[in-house]
């Protein structure tokens, strides 16, 4: 035997041969070196073989081939018809439920009836006496797709074939009305002599429809939620055949790239470079989240992957992929209290169509000054899992909490993937709009949490508060009333106490009465004031003053004669002398009148108030900022008493009265033109489409000292990279997904087109383009030949310019 | 080969054998007897004649069955095949020293009792008796190497596909590409991706047989693939060692 193992050498290692010509060597070596592990064989000992046995005496049992979450499967021999079939035997435990048997009976019927050459078929299913259910189906004699994954290279157009023949099976059991629900590559069979099979049509039902999947702690169950649609996670119950869709989609994204499309993944091309841009939509759209942006057939999802394959672009291949409904882009400002009171966090919330986008900035808490530059966090829809908003009285809550700490991690004080900002009641508006957007891209991610009904209590709380004060004062003038009716108080001094409270009370009646039933809340604060009357600045003044002239009346007094004493000896000395009475009460009155109209100059806005710009980038040439003052002082002429100054390099202050605020707002604002429209020569209309604004406009170069560089790295989803050529030009390499939206919204313009982007005073404008955009477009900076960063950091940050500076053009 | 593709390590065998007769210690026996390859290589570099060798051999067999080895033997070393060269070896020396006494009249037992008695002067000026264990180990993964080769052919006959093996299995190590999908596709009447799926799957079904048959010979599933890696080790130092000791061998 020694001599036969060495009679031969290896031809590639020159190692002897074992038997039959095999060199140990490399086959020990390969299998040392297997990257993937193989999953290790199932575990079934000699006994419980045999036992197994006993109860299926019609079949000769091989040997297992997998185990499933519902049970082992093994390779047998039915002896009857000489044939090879696979056997799988279900796991005690689940079988041991009556309702499952029931189901598992219902559904092995509806199973059997499906015939198709790409579908395992079913031959015989049931349970033996000893109550092991079971199932029998054709014996596949190949490899399932994840073993072939771990050594085979699947070339595009194999991995296209083979999606054809997974979409027509699937096909065929979708008008069955049956659905796969658990497409993976382990249930997908390649057979050696050509053919292609799914196996375990529909057993994911066999659990309860109703709950989730179940998740056990083996891997492998583990690892097949990431074939699952979202929905099929989210709400079981009510899914249908286009979850089928999406898991297929999964494994064809992993053919095409050997990886999961998890997270914020990229279209398959950017990761093989051998994937035709055609398919990247085919294979996007199958993955959408929204089963309704999906292929709505697997036939049609078929028929995308022939017409990709064949480079033809079809009516329906060009069919926008993902829905451009022309959102309007929101943002809210945000503000959190930060680091012990120390430090606050401001900043903007908006929602675009692939995720929560936030800037923020950290600033001094007391002193407003600015901790650390502008940062950005974008967190994918899909990280989300709920954004809720609570109104507030002064300060409304929203609460964004994400799936994994990692995406709002950045944020200052995030706790465990949870971020909770405030914003201010001013902005709520802004805040339930930010939501209504959310819902509509991302339905499931929203907390139905503003309820109409939770503000008509927070209402009707002020309103009865308001009519209750009212109560109790109107009970307080009624005593003051029987006191003189009594006459232990003279008449004067009631009358004029009455004539003092009662407007109070009366205001705060009426107030609290308009309140609770037409919900203005100005009529609530201008209430609320009233019964705050003693706290404000005038009872201030009034009550010093009141007690001054008490003292000295009393001091007068006593030099008289002998004076009562005991309790109300004060007041009965003030009612002895009626001038004294007379006196006190005019200060009063005084006192009052002022806190009357000191209530009504803040209710009206008559005091001083402030507004402060925010000049997003600095302007190098000090000329500039005095011709933007100067222009804003000129737009501002009209009104008196306002005056512009600068704060700073970067903040310029509006100092105004606090009714002024609005009107200076209005006019300094002007319709802000959109950084990016798209311009129709033909008919000189322009379209501004605030989605696109919204991906190019909200990005900063990745560090602001690359002040010589000649190219910034974006992280926007629409352009791959920003660079600046020859000092006057810019130019825009679109990133896939961007190029795909932005020729879709050219495809839209008839004749020659114009797209323009930004058009504040730093860029040119427009690049001229006809039929099929370029993937890298150029446009003219005018930067008097001198390249800026900030030139081009206006330019990619175009909304976020003020609307202030455009209007100085 | 009518095994049952059951996987049990091979301390639990050991141990149903040391307690009871009959099947419990034919199972163990069959284990042996698949390694009978090295075991008599190792003899033969002991210094055995072929003869000797194959005697010796098969006493040993004979020995572990009829239940006076196993009593003796501890199964706690971890592996199979460290266990075996162990028992191997004392067996070894056992005989040698009975062999001895029988020639010298009974005055034998002065002898130290010793592996040192073996006849292999080479070895014992050499001082290095571990060299001979590593070129036990080179054997056994030989033998693993064949042992799973012989029960990937026998599954491939039992599913009447015993010409596919035939065909593929000298390209379980070649370099795997299109053209060589179409050569095999023609000579076996399948198509060329039929074929790719048949390569592969061999190639799948000798990693996974390899690991059934080495499974057998651990005592701990999750040292699998360090056994592998080992045993990969084992005959990556062959090579340039064994031409030189092929001249010796031949002689």
């Amino acid at each position: 035997m020694a001599s036969q193992l060495d009679s031969m050498a290896c031809s590639q290692c020159g190692s002897p041969l074992v038997l039959g010509g095999n060199c140990s060597r490399c086959l020990l070596l390969a299998e040392s070196n297997r990257v993937k592990r193989m999953i290790p064989p199932p575990i079934v000992t000699t006994d419980e073989l045999e036992g197994l046995q006993k109860s299926f005496p019609q079949y000769q049992l091989k040997r297992a081939i997998g185990q499933g979450g519902m049970g082992s499967i093994f390779q047998a021999k039915q002896t009857t018809l000489d044939r090879d079939v696979a056997l799988k035997i279900i796991d005690p435990k689940i079988s041991a439920d009556q309702t499952f048997l029931d189901r598992f009976e219902r559904e092995a019927k509806v199973l059997a009836k499906l015939s198709h050459p790409n579908i395992v078929a079913i031959y015989d299913f049931g349970r033996t006496p000893d109550g092991i259910a079971y199932l029998v189906m054709e014996f596949v004699y190949g490899l399932n797709l994840r073993e072939a994954m771990s050594t085979m290279e699947f070339s595009v157009a194999e991995a296209s074939n083979l999606m054809q023949s997974l979409c027509d099976a699937l096909f065929y059991a979708h008008q069955r009305g049956v659905i796969h629900r658990d497409i993976k590559p382990e249930n997908i069979l390649l057979g050696d002599d050509g053919t292609l099979k799914i196996a375990d049509f529909g057993i994911a039902k066999w659990n309860d429809p109703r709950s989730a999947p179940r998740i056990t702690a083996t891997q492998q169950v583990l690892g097949t939620l990431h074939y699952l649609a979202p929905e099929q996670i989210e709400s079981p119950g009510e899914v249908d055949h286009r979850i089928d869709i999406y898991s297929l989609g999964v494994v064809y994204y992993e053919l095409l790239t050997g990886r999961l499309p998890v997270g914020n993944f990229e279209p398959p091309s950017h990761l093989n470079s051998q994937v035709p841009r055609e398919l990247d939509r085919v294979v996007m759209r199958a993955l959408s989240r929204r089963p309704s942006a999906r292929y709505q057939s697997a036939d049609e999802f078929r028929s995308a992957i022939v017409s990709s394959a064949e480079g033809v672009h079809s009516a329906e291949t060009n069919a926008p992929e993902i829905e451009l409904k022309p959102l309007p882009v929101i943002s809210v400002p945000i503000e959190r209290e930060d680091m012990a009171g120390f430090a606050k966090v401001l900043g903007s919330l908006q929602c675009t169509p692939k995720g929560v986008f936030i800037e923020y900035q950290v600033r001094d808490a007391i002193f407003g000054t600015i901790k650390s530059p502008l940062r950005s966090i974008m967190i994918p829809w899909g990280r989300i899992t709920r954004i809720d908003f609570k109104p507030g009285i002064y300060y409304g809550k929203l609460a964004l909490v994400g799936d994994s700490i990692s995406a709002l991690q950045s944020f200052p004080d995030a706790e465990s993937g949870k971020i909770e900002v405030k914003i201010k009641r001013v902005n709520q508006d802004l805040a339930i709009r930010v939501l209504e957007s959310a819902r509509t891209i991302a339905p499931e991610s929203v907390q139905p949490s503003v309820s109409p009904k939770r503000a008509v209590s927070q209402h009707l709380l002020l309103s009865l508060g308001l009519i209750f004060l009212g109560i109790l004062n109107s009970g307080f003038l009624a005593i003051l009333l029987v006191l003189t009716a009594s006459g232990s108080m003279a008449w004067l001094p009631a009358i004029l106490l009455c004539v003092v409270f009662g407007p109070i009370i009366l205001t705060q009646f009426t107030c609290g009465i308009i309140h609770a039933f037409s919900g203005i809340e100005e009529v609530g604060h201008v209430g609320l004031v009233a019964s705050m009357l003693p706290c404000t600045p005038c009872a201030l003044i009034g009550i010093p003053l009141g007690i001054w002239g008490r003292t000295w009346l009393f001091r007068q007094s006593t030099l008289e004669a002998a004076q009562p004493v005991g309790f109300g000896a004060t007041t009965r000395i003030f009612l002895r002398d009626a001038r004294n009475a007379q006196l006190v009460v005019a200060m009063e009155t005084i006192g009052a009148a002022v806190a009357i109209l000191g209530i009504g100059g803040y209710s009206l806005g008559l005091y001083p108030s402030q507004i402060v710009y925010r000049v997003v980038w600095q302007i190098e040439n000090k000329g500039d900022f005095g011709a933007l003052q100067k222009s804003m002082q000129a737009r501002l002429s009209a009104s008196t008493g306002v005056v512009v100054a600068s704060l700073g390099d970067e903040r310029v202050q509006v100092r105004c009265w606090r009714f002024q605020e609005s009107h200076i707002q209005n006019q300094l604002q002007m319709q802000r033109p959109p950084s990016v429209v798209v311009v129709d020569r033909a008919s000189g209309v322009s379209r501004p489409d605030p989605v696109l604004e919204s991906y190019l406009g909200t990005r900063q170069p990745a560090s602001a000292d690359q002040a010589d560089g000649t190219a910034i790295v974006l992280q926007s989803d629409w352009v791959e990279k920003v660079q600046i050529e020859g000092g006057d030009s810019i130019a825009i390499e679109w990133s896939e997904a961007g190029w795909q939206r932005v020729s879709q919204l050219v495809g839209n313009v008839e004749s020659t087109a114009t797209l323009g982007l930004a058009t504040n005073r730093w860029i040119e404008g427009a690049s001229k383009i006809s039929g099929p955009i370029p993937k890298r477009m150029v446009f003219r900076m005018r930067t008097d030949g001198e390249s800026s960063p900030k030139a081009v950091q206006a330019a990619i940050r175009g909304p976020d310019l003020p609307a202030l500076l455009e209007a100085i053009q | 080969m009518k095994s049952m593709f059951a996987t049990t390590h091979w301390t639990a065998v050991f141990q149903a054998a040391k307690e009871q007769k009959g099947a419990p210690r034919q199972h163990f026996g069959l284990l042996v007897q698949k390694y009978w390859g090295p075991l008599y290589h190792y003899a033969r570099k002991q210094g055995l004649q072929a003869e000797d060798a194959e005697d010796a051999t098969q006493a040993f067999m004979q020995e572990m069955l009829s239940g006076e080895l196993l009593q003796r033997a501890d199964p706690t070393r971890g592996r199979f095949r460290t266990f075996l060269l162990h028992a191997w070896k004392q067996y070894l020396i056992d005989r040698h020293r009975f062999e001895t006494r029988e020639k010298r009249g009974g005055k034998a037992s002065e002898l130290p009792l010793t592996e040192s008695a073996i006849p292999n002067r080479d070895e014992r000026i050499d001082g290095q008796l571990l060299v001979s264990d590593t070129e036990f180990f080179t054997r056994w993964a030989d033998q693993v190497v064949e042992n799973a080769m012989q029960r990937l052919e026998e599954e491939y006959r039992e599913n009447d596909r015993h010409h596919v093996f035939q065909k593929l299995r000298e390209h379980l190590t070649s370099e795997l590409h299109g053209a060589l999908y179409q050569e095999l596709g023609e000579s076996l009447n399948i198509t060329p991706a039929a074929a790719k799926v048949a390569m592969h799957r061999l190639k799948h079904r000798f990693g996974a047989t390899l690991r059934d048959v080495v499974a057998e010979t651990i005592d701990d599933l999750n040292t699998l693939e360090e056994e592998i890696a080992f045993l990969a080790n084992a005959v990556a130092t062959r090579s340039s060692k064994e031409s030189s000791q092929k001249t010796t061998d031949s002689l």
